[in-house]
């Protein structure tokens, strides 16, 4: 068995004119908690919903656990989808959705899903529709869990709730990722969102990966530079730069290196995840900044 | 998969078994007396004369139950294929829990063909059951005004063949078009050409029409000419029924002179010499008594003119199907239209398989 939850090799989604995923190449090892992080648009949800099958490529390959998603039905049932703004029937109960997880999924685990339901809260005979955003996302998420997927793929299950909401939604995720051997991928345009709960980290700007990797691995190979403007002309060596900007009396650089830093004439900082995430997604704006035409190498 | 197949199905079939279930109610209620009143009373009277009276009083009975019945099984296939077909597939993308049912553990193939199987056969009992009812309501007044190819499409099998078709067309364009309006108006147009199309273009010749020769009783009368046509049995369907002159050439359809069924026009010029308008030049000659164009008012013109039209050697051909053919007819169209649902619904599989989203 393939030790990869996700492998996609140039993997591209084109809608019409558009392309919503480019060249899109990854390998997500099992046992981690995925963070796929990007602004609006960039191209997440599309990835999110090519790994569940519920979109085909248009060009490139893309498996899930080894084998091509929605391939069959043993695959449906080794992955677990919550769709963005958690997709239910408006018209069916709590409990009805229950019985649909239980009639359509063999692995289904009855005892679970309702014991978590009681857990929640969530008044059986109640209709999808009457349920709150953040209900809604514990509902499908529960649907989801009650699956038993060795995959979960949750496309911004907390986007829309509040922050207590949030905070109770990505805790239930965790206690459950604790008890069983499970992957999971989420979604978010967030960082503390990621920050809180996940382990491993793609950055996804204009349908394009920009960075992917353990975040761990990645602060530790991450720098912040700061220098004086006049050190402007001195391009840091063996580096390379993912982000610069230049306040009145200070430049700022975020730079990337696999071996120690030394640079006479700059302080260097560790980065935060936020400072990171942001460095990658500023990365396009950079390109078409004067400082980059001024000789910032990238 | 069934369990949630017929979840999204419950309420709507409830509502169109409700709709039935009255309709059925109504129709077993008046249905005995209607037939009672057949059978001793309007059956019975060509024994005694005077059936006119009672066939115009018996067919005056419940005017409004009878047209609402048959408006009822003229739309009721259609009305199936819009609220439970159209929305079958499009509902499920407009609303986006297309996301939650095809991440359970259940194959695309197995969800499009479980909810359309199940809403085909709800649709076709439902339909079944008007059509039964209905059909049997009907039928003293179908038996007084002998005209059971006329309600073809509103009695026995055909109307469930219909709602299997409907459906499956609804299911499909919603599937192609993704919103429930386009495909529902897309449903009326497709389901009411495909009705045309066959009802004027197959029905009529899927059986070799029989053909019969008639002489044309043309008759020239004093106020202008008339004539005598008619199928070869009252309960034949009529497929076409033209006039042809002894040299072979139609000149008529209808059975009448021109293209629209019109009587004939003689044009009579100064000298006496006439044609006969859309068949041709008159061999005699005519006498003019009046001196005007037209004259036809003396027996001698008439005579004149009878004779012309005889010269002409004309005869009705009548292409008709027998009412032997009548349930032959039904079970044939009816299998057309499981036919074509079959091959609507395999389209609307692979569309959800392989189209989409």
């Amino acid at each position: 068995m393939s030790g990869l939850a996700v492998c996609t090799e140039g993997l591209g989604k084109r809608y019409r004119h558009r392309w919503a995923l480019e060249d899109c190449s990854l390998r997500i090892p099992r046992g981690h908690v995925v963070g796929l992080v990007g602004p609006n648009g960039a191209g997440k949800s599309t990835l999110l919903s090519l790994a569940a099958g519920l979109l085909a490529p248009t060009v490139g390959s893309l498996e899930v656990l080894g084998e091509s998603p929605a391939r069959d039905v043993a695959q449906l049932a080794r992955v677990g989808f919550v769709s963005q703004d958690a997709s239910l029937y408006p018209w069916l109960s709590v409990e009805d959705h229950l019985r649909l997880g239980a009639h359509c999924n063999p692995r289904w685990d009855a005892a679970t899903a309702e014991v978590r339901l009681a857990e929640l809260g969530l008044v059986p005979r109640q209709r999808a529709g009457r349920l709150s955003g953040g209900q809604r996302a514990q509902l499908s998420l529960t649907i989801a869990l009650a699956k038993r997927p060795e995959l979960l793929l949750l496309d911004e299950p907390v986007a829309s709730l509040d922050p207590l909401a949030r905070r109770e939604f990505l805790g239930l995720m965790m206690s459950i990722v604790a008890g069983h051997d499970v992957s999971i991928v989420l979604s978010s345009h967030l960082v503390s969102d990621i920050e809180r709960v996940c382990d491993y980290l793609i950055v996804l700007v204009d349908s394009r990966v920009r960075v992917a990797g353990e975040i761990d691995e990645l602060l530790a190979a991450h720098h912040r530079l700061v220098g004086t403007r006049s050190a402007e002309d001195e391009a840091p060596a063996n580096q390379t730069v993912i982000a610069a900007s230049v306040t009145d009396r200070q430049r700022l650089l975020v730079v990337r290196s696999d071996g120690p830093v030394v640079e006479p004439g700059w302080v260097i900082e560790s980065v935060s995840l936020e400072d990171l995430v942001l460095a990658y997604m500023g990365q396009g704006a950079v390109r078409q900044d004067p400082l980059a035409a001024a000789g910032v190498s990238l | 998969m069934t369990w949630l197949a017929w979840r999204q199905l419950r309420t709507g079939a409830a509502v169109a078994a409700l709709g039935v279930v009255g309709l059925l109610v109504v129709l077993a209620v008046t249905g005995p007396h209607l037939h009672d009143l057949y059978d001793t009373v309007v059956a019975p009277c060509a024994a005694h004369g005077d059936c006119a009276t009672v066939t115009a009083h018996f067919q005056g009975l419940d005017a409004a139950l009878r047209h609402l019945s048959s408006a009822v099984l003229l739309m009721a296939p259609l009305l199936f294929g819009l609220f439970l077909g159209a929305p079958l597939v499009a509902r499920e993308l407009e609303a986006g829990t297309y996301r939650l049912a095809w991440t359970q553990s259940v194959s695309r193939t197995r969800w499009i063909a479980t909810r359309l199987c199940l809403v085909a056969l709800v649709s076709a009992i439902l339909v079944a059951l008007l059509t039964t009812a209905i059909t049997w309501w009907l039928r003293p007044f179908d038996l007084v005004t002998a005209g059971r190819w006329f309600s073809f499409d509103q009695r026995d099998v055909v109307p469930v063949a219909y709602v299997v078709f409907a459906v499956a067309l609804g299911a499909l364009l919603g599937a192609v078009a993704r919103r429930t309006l386009v495909a529902m108006a897309g449903t009326i147009a497709g389901y009411a050409v495909a009705r045309y199309l066959v009802a004027a273009f197959v029905r009529p010749y899927l059986f070799g029409p029989r053909r019969a020769s008639l002489p044309e009783l043309f008759q020239v009368t004093a106020t202008g000419s008339s004539a005598q046509v008619g199928p070869p049995q009252p309960n034949d369907w009529v497929v076409s029924n033209q006039i042809v002159t002894g040299a072979g050439r139609v000149v008529g359809q209808s059975g009448g002179i021109g293209p629209n069924g019109d009587l004939g026009f003689f044009d009579v010029s100064r000298h006496g010499t006439a044609v006969f308008v859309g068949v041709g030049r008159c061999p005699n000659r005519i006498p003019i008594t009046s001196g005007a164009g037209h004259s036809q008012d003396s027996a001698v013109t008439r005579a004149a003119l009878q004779r012309c039209v005889d010269s002409f050697h004309l005869h009705q051909v009548v292409a008709y199907q027998p009412p032997s053919r009548y349930w032959p007819l039904q079970w044939s169209e009816a299998a057309i239209f499981v036919a074509l649902a079959v091959a609507l619904g395999a389209a609307c599989v692979w569309v959800v398989r392989r189209r989409l989203p």
